[in-house]
């Protein structure tokens, strides 16, 4: 593998609450290479939009602040960096798409306008120049007609197209890195297939290396080299995507799983997890899944349990791992899965 | 089959300047009573409003309503439009009801959550005031929410939470038949299985009937007996859920279920049908077969006449010329569902 672009070290982001500071973020570690994909998952609260905007550096401090941790960019500390320095990097070396287009895109500009701009200021190129290279990426992103579309508002566009003029102006300044936080999400399913079709075509093309944030686990597995699972601030298991998907080995990866109907399966009941994600800014002692936890012993509630090793590519923080791998449910999930599909896993934990 | 609701030729159009948004147009549909029916298809096909109009949610003012919706003998379309149609509506509003996507925007947030959902009880005169503290308690109770939450108010609720309100409030006048318009979307991924899982339980204890809108189509699957996917207004397959799924006819039905992401990275590889462009816009349909322009399967057939829907196998019905004639396009290589 090659020297990672952008390193993410116990990270910890916290944000001022009624009595101190809580962790959105708590303790992230991940590195990411050229051309690789990583996913992260998790629900409301579970801090993957804020690990986000802390990589892009968009994090407003205060009232949030960074006391523990480091994102390095090609070996450079992005943490402390000055606000210069990361103006030179956010949307030039690191660029990211939102979920919504709509309310990323200038409402009040010409499409045109909005992707020549951020030519004319990280490339200092000439009008003409940057009108001929944004027509053509418009193009490349499969916008029919793109010279008629550089003329045209935001919202003379439907959302695909939309979701498709911020790949175009993302792609404009050749990122290395691509932070795509649930860029499919208000999209219709084959609008979805069409925007996630393009961004591996470009991945490929290009040589970026992106992150992807979703809640959509169908998209991440279509997606994802890497998995990262998040709850309540905290990695509850990561590992290869195909051996996350197969091999759950924490109790929450393995209640998702449960829990979503697999329209290639059929079950009569839905498996499903009891209670809801803790509370933006509440403040759990240990795990923060105990409480939904089938789990869950004394201990869990008393101290976060470490990532530990599963397999070489696999790692799940969880005291009852054996337990859980044990899981007679869970054996049942895993074999429904193989008798399923495609190969087998080549690696990954017991069962 | 005696339907409970029977839905024929309905078309729903909305005026607007330079011409008028042709929402929902030609559909028919039989509910059969204990049945869940799920309606999908992607923004703008008409979904939405199709379980809006059943429920006689627009005024002529709005909406140009034409066509049948049966319901118990009466003809719901016609009511709407009928002088004193508040009135006459009224019986039937107890009997259909509907539950929105939205917890947060369908709650009034200065209204108690108890008030809220003695409301229709309220309305409908339906239990005596002396009785309705504990017809509230009952109700919460019902969706698995604790009695002492009525004193409290919709912020102090989480979305999976409001949703359950949303379901009491709905079941409080004691319906036959109800709407649920993306119900599961706006929640969590682990809220869904818990929310989707009390909707079957009410059902099995109160003997309703659902028509269940959605996008995601996973939820439709495991939700519904039989799956109707409409594109531009119009119904273009309808049959058995696993049918549909397992051996979609339509073209449109095989794009559409082909780009459902599925949460396994072995199954990354499946080949998928790509489909072209975008939905055209309902103020202007395509002539003939709405989907032709986006088919790589169209004749020119398909370009000047619209296909009906039509019964090609025992309760099987597809709205597409060679599919009627027997032609039968090929499908992405799909494992069967595991019984």
């Amino acid at each position: 593998m090659s020297a990672p672009i952008l390193e993410v070290s116990d990270l910890v982001v916290e944000f001022r609450h009624d009595h101190g500071y809580f962790a959105a973020v708590n303790g992230l570690s991940f590195t990411l290479a050229k051309g690789q994909t990583l996913g992260i998952v998790g629900e409301s609260g579970s801090g993957k939009s804020v690990t986000n905007l802390a990589v892009m550096g968009l994090l407003p401090r205060p009232p949030a602040r960074i006391p523990r941790g480091q994102i390095r960019f090609h070996g450079e500390d992005l943490v402390n960096a000055p606000e210069k320095r990361l103006r030179e990097i956010r949307g030039n070396r690191i660029a990211m798409i939102f979920q919504d287009p709509m309310t990323s895109l200038n409402p009040y500009l010409r499409i045109g306008r909005q992707l020549t701009e951020s030519l004319e200021i990280h490339q200092n190129l000439k009008r003409q120049a940057a009108k001929d290279l944004a027509v053509h990426m418009l193009g490349r992103v499969g916008i029919p007609a793109p010279e008629r579309r550089f003329d045209q508002y935001p919202h003379e566009l439907s959302g695909g197209m939309r979701q498709r003029v911020m790949i175009a102006m993302m792609l404009l300044n050749r990122p290395e890195v691509l932070i795509a936080d649930e860029p499919t999400t208000a999209l219709d399913v084959t609008i979805q297939a069409q925007i996630l079709d393009l961004l591996r075509d470009l991945q490929a093309e290009l040589g970026m290396a992106v992150t992807l944030i979703t809640h959509d686990l169908g998209v991440v597995a279509g997606m994802a080299d890497h998995v990262i699972v998040m709850y309540a601030g905290r990695v509850m298991e990561e590992g290869r995507a195909i051996d996350l998907f197969r091999n759950p080995s924490h109790p929450y990866t393995l209640g998702l799983l449960q829990s979503i109907p697999r329209p290639d399966q059929r079950v009569d009941r839905l498996y499903s997890i009891p209670g809801r994600p803790p509370d933006a800014g509440s403040i759990t002692q240990g795990c923060p899944f105990a409480a939904r936890c089938r789990f869950a012993k004394p201990a869990c509630t008393t101290a976060a349990p470490p990532l530990v090793s599963v397999s070489a590519t696999q790692r799940s923080a969880c005291i009852a791992i054996d337990e859980v791998l044990a899981d007679p449910a869970r054996r049942e999930l895993v074999q429904r899965a193989q008798a399923h599909a495609g190969p087998a896993p080549t690696a990954g934990g017991g069962a | 089959m005696s339907a409970l609701v029977s839905i024929r030729d309905l078309r729903v159009h909305f005026p607007v300047k330079g011409g008028r948004v042709r929402a929902v147009d030609g559909v028919s549909l039989d509910i059969a009573p204990g049945e869940t029916v799920g309606l999908v298809g992607e923004s703008g096909c008409g979904k939405s409003t199709t379980g809006r109009a059943l429920l006689q949610l627009y005024t002529p003012k709005i909406a140009e309503i034409t066509g049948e919706i049966r319901y118990q003998g009466n003809d719901l379309v016609a009511l709407g439009k009928a002088r004193g149609a508040t009135v006459k509506l009224r019986p039937f509003r107890k009997d259909l009801q509907i539950i929105f996507q939205d917890p947060y925007a369908s709650l009034d947030p200065r209204m108690t959550i108890g008030a809220q959902i003695a409301e229709p009880l309220r309305y409908h005169a339906l239990v005596p005031k002396k009785d309705m503290a504990a017809k509230v308690a009952e109700l919460l109770e019902t969706v698995g929410l604790s009695p002492a939450m009525a004193a409290r108010y919709p912020h102090e609720f989480s979305g999976g939470q409001r949703q359950r309100v949303g379901i009491a409030r709905a079941l409080a006048v004691s319906p036959r038949f109800i709407v649920c318009d993306e119900p599961i979307s706006a929640l969590d991924v682990s809220i869904q299985a818990q929310v989707m899982n009390l909707m079957v339980e009410l059902q099995d204890k109160f003997h309703l009937t659902y028509l269940f809108i959605a996008h995601d189509l996973a939820a439709v699957k495991h939700i519904s007996d039989r799956i109707a996917v409409m594109y531009l207004g119009q119904i273009v397959e309808l049959a058995a859920a696993d049918a549909v799924y397992d051996t979609p006819l339509h073209p449109y039905t095989q794009a559409l279920i082909s780009a459902v992401p599925i949460p396994d990275p072995s199954q990354r590889t499946r080949s998928r049908i790509r489909l072209e462009g975008e939905i055209p816009s309902p103020l202007n349909p395509p002539s003939g077969c709405r989907f032709h322009p986006r088919c790589t399967y169209a004749e020119t057939a398909c370009k000047t006449t619209e296909p009906p829907l039509t019964e090609v196998s025992p309760g099987r019905f597809v709205a597409c010329h060679p599919v009627a004639r027997g032609v039968r396009f090929p499908i992405r290589e799909a494992p069967a569902s595991t019984a």
